[in-house]
């Protein structure tokens, strides 16, 4: 797959300006008999901005993006793109939807660039420009080598690269994936994040949901953690983490005195915690970043032989067993 | 109205790059068709050019009323339709058809002659195979015209002595009488005129039968887009749902009407089958396709899976097929599953065929088939319409 840079200098020929917020969803509900899979969902999407949607399987965040889809009635709320509202047939807010399902839908049966022709043509794109959009978006996903073969014959990753191409090939305005990288291996999961990386990049706004807390670090300028149909939790990594108090990890790889450096860490303003360790030193401190400086100073004063050092910030995996008392992958 | 066109062309690309499909649609019915032809020996009705009976008859009378009939069968009027095999007893003739030694037998029992002259009740015992209809009819209806000539005699002689003629002259008027011939014959009456040939039967007939496959399939893309994952694609797309319905019953429509046109060819280049009427064949065949496009569409929405709808599909179609005439033809069927096929549309339809290729009805005269087809595309599309929105948005 191409290199972020590549996509953006694609994508940005056709793209225009677009007035935000591009999603908004407010107070989305959805029921089967008595479960409730979704319960008042609200969120909202910037342009160029990547929303994450974290949750563990069964949590509503299929049901949420079906909703926004137009693919499920809501019992409740509403949902509306740039301004057009999801409701009765959606067209027109359904032309500005990319919509990547979970699983690979294409036609095994039909090309590469057949499958491209058919779901363009759904959105009502022909003719010349039908033609050029084809090409743009097999070599966006490098498989105009191959365009003429069937799907069926494509490995996983260049199945899930076409599985992308064809939801954006009508230039949505907003780009809803719904775990899109299950089940690929690493290097082409590595390609489809640069990917969308690049499409947030080039002004559209992404809507990505996943189970996998380091794809919603990577990509996600925003987070909302959904559990049993609500979100529990919005913001940016960082806000969450401030959110529910947790404090960064400092492991200091040194040697000497260390039960010295210990007694004098604790007093450093900011440190709650403080141990020996095999090798070393670990801290828990609050901003650890900040505290860094100072923390070494003590380690000098100490005259520890220090030979690394890492700060390690509570993820969102932490920060979703904080708030719901269950791993993200139960 | 775009949309539908879109789908219908993905719909048709697909369905004629699967093998099985093709195969299906075009290659299946016409060899079936001829094969079951060929099993005719070009032709299976009531023609006596294409019928020859093998008939055994044991004369328990030995009188000349029974050696008359014996010679009745051996006539050179009937000697291209019957082969008579002189047998020594009942027990013997009811053996040889037993064994398909014969295809029908006579016993003409002892006391014949005398019950006929007599003015008593006199049969003749045909003897028939249950499977095999038309040769066993011939036989029947040679021995009833046999019967009918010697009652018609009887009565004429019995006239003729209340008129007043001379007693002394009754050998001379029964001799006279049996000259006379009354005015029904065997060739005309009880048989069809028209000439029955098993290709422009069983043409259609096939046709018919491998349509409900092709609907069938069609139908159940629907299961398929769902399981692949590419129907809440398409649903998410700015496609109302029932342009995703109507694009892929358009693309069933097409292919149904090629491969029945396909069929429809082949058989007049293979048998030189001529069909009749063009618009009555086109109206007639436009109207089957949708009807076994509605009745499909019907059933497949009674299924939860794609597995079910094949199971129930196929169910219907084989049903179906059996019940409207598609494998035999209805006129050889019993009477309770000639009235049974009424409530087919393919029966409609094989006879709304068989009476423009065989008597030469235009589509005037078939409006009584169009009516019970189109009837029929009603009652199943309109309840096939309606709970087809519940399969196409769960």
């Amino acid at each position: 797959m191409r290199s972020p840079r590549s996509w953006r200098s694609v994508l940005e020929m056709t793209r225009g300006e677009t007035v935000e917020p591009v999603l908004q969803a407010s107070g989305l509900r959805k029921r089967y008999g008595d479960l409730t899979a979704v319960d008042g969902v609200s969120l909202q999407i910037a342009a160029g901005e990547t929303y994450g949607l974290l949750g563990p399987n069964g949590a509503g965040k299929t049901t949420t993006v079906s909703m926004i889809c137009g693919l499920l009635d809501a019992n409740e709320g509403s949902v509306t793109v740039a301004g057009n509202a999801m409701t009765g047939s959606g067209v027109k807010a359904k032309l500005l939807i990319g919509y990547v399902p979970q699983e690979v839908a294409l036609y095994l049966d039909l090309s590469a660039e057949e499958n491209l022709r058919f779901f363009a043509r759904l959105y009502g794109i022909k003719g010349a420009d039908l033609t050029s959009r084809v090409s743009r978006i097999l070599e966006l996903v490098e498989l105009t080598d191959r365009k003429d073969e069937r799907v069926g014959h494509f490995s996983g990753g260049m199945k899930r690269r076409l599985n992308i191409g064809a939801g954006i090939i009508h230039d949505p305005k907003l780009l809803v994936l719904d775990e899109p990288t299950v089940g690929v291996d690493p290097q082409s999961r590595n390609a489809i994040l640069e990917g969308i990386e690049a499409l947030a990049a080039s002004g559209v706004a992404v809507l990505y949901t996943t189970h996998y807390m380091e794809e919603a670090e990577r990509l996600c300028d925003r987070v909302g953690i959904i559990d049993a149909g609500k979100i529990i939790a919005e913001g940016t990594r960082r806000d969450l983490v401030d959110k529910v108090g947790q404090l960064d990890r400092v492991e200091i790889g040194a040697k000497g005195e260390l039960e010295t450096f210990v007694l004098a860490a604790k007093e450093v303003d900011g440190v709650q915690d403080a141990a020996t360790s095999e090798g070393g030193v670990h801290l828990l401190v609050r901003e650890g970043r900040r505290r860094l400086a100072r923390l070494l100073e003590v380690a000098m004063e100490s005259s520890l032989d220090v030979s690394s050092v890492e700060v390690i910030e509570p993820d969102l995996e932490a920060v979703f067993l904080h708030l719901t008392g269950k791993a993200l992958r139960d | 109205m775009r949309v539908a066109w879109v789908i219908a062309g993905k719909e048709l690309r697909q369905r004629l790059r699967d093998r099985s499909a093709f195969f299906i649609a075009f290659v299946a019915p016409t060899l079936l068709a001829a094969i079951i032809s060929g099993a005719f020996g070009g032709g299976f009705g009531p023609t006596f050019t294409n019928i020859h009976a093998r008939v055994a008859i044991a004369d328990e009378d030995h009188s000349q009323v029974s050696k008359a009939f014996a010679s009745v069968l051996t006539s050179p009027q009937l000697r291209g339709l019957i082969t008579l095999r002189t047998s020594g007893s009942a027990a013997n003739v009811r053996d040889l058809v037993r064994t398909n030694k014969a295809s029908a037998g006579y016993i003409v029992p002892s006391g014949f002659q005398n019950a006929v002259t007599s003015g008593a009740r006199a049969d003749v015992v045909v003897v028939g195979r249950a499977d095999d209809g038309f040769e066993a009819s011939i036989a029947q209806a040679v021995a009833t015209s046999f019967t009918e000539q010697v009652q018609a005699s009887r009565l004429s002689v019995f006239a003729a002595i209340r008129s007043g003629a001379s007693l002394k002259n009754v050998s001379t008027l029964a001799a006279d009488a049996a000259r006379e011939r009354i005015p029904v014959q065997l060739a005309d009456a009880g048989l069809a005129t028209r000439k029955v040939t098993g290709a422009d039967y069983f043409g259609p007939g096939m046709a018919m039968f491998f349509l409900f496959f092709i609907v069938s399939t069609g139908a159940r893309s629907l299961f398929a887009e769902r399981e692949q994952g590419t129907l809440p694609r398409i649903l998410a797309a700015p496609a109302p749902k029932s342009a995703i319905i109507l694009g892929k019953a358009a693309a069933i429509f097409v292919l149904g009407l090629v491969s029945m046109t396909t069929v429809f060819v082949s058989m007049h280049v293979l048998f030189g089958v001529h069909w009749g009427d063009p618009l009555a064949i086109a109206i007639l065949t436009v109207l089957v396709v949708l009807a076994l496009m509605s009745l499909t569409a019907l059933v497949q929405t009674l299924a939860k899976t794609e597995e079910q709808a094949a199971a129930y599909g196929s169910v219907v179609g084989i049903v179906l097929a059996l019940a409207g005439g598609n494998f035999f033809p209805l006129f050889q069927m019993p009477v309770f599953l000639q009235k049974l096929s009424a409530l087919t549309p393919n029966g409609w339809a094989l006879r709304g065929f068989t009476d423009i290729a065989y008597d030469g009805a235009k589509a005037a005269n078939l409006l009584p088939n169009f009516a019970a087809i189109a009837a029929f595309v009603l009652i199943c599309g309109s309840i096939a319409a309606v709970r087809a929105r519940r399969i196409a948005v769960a």
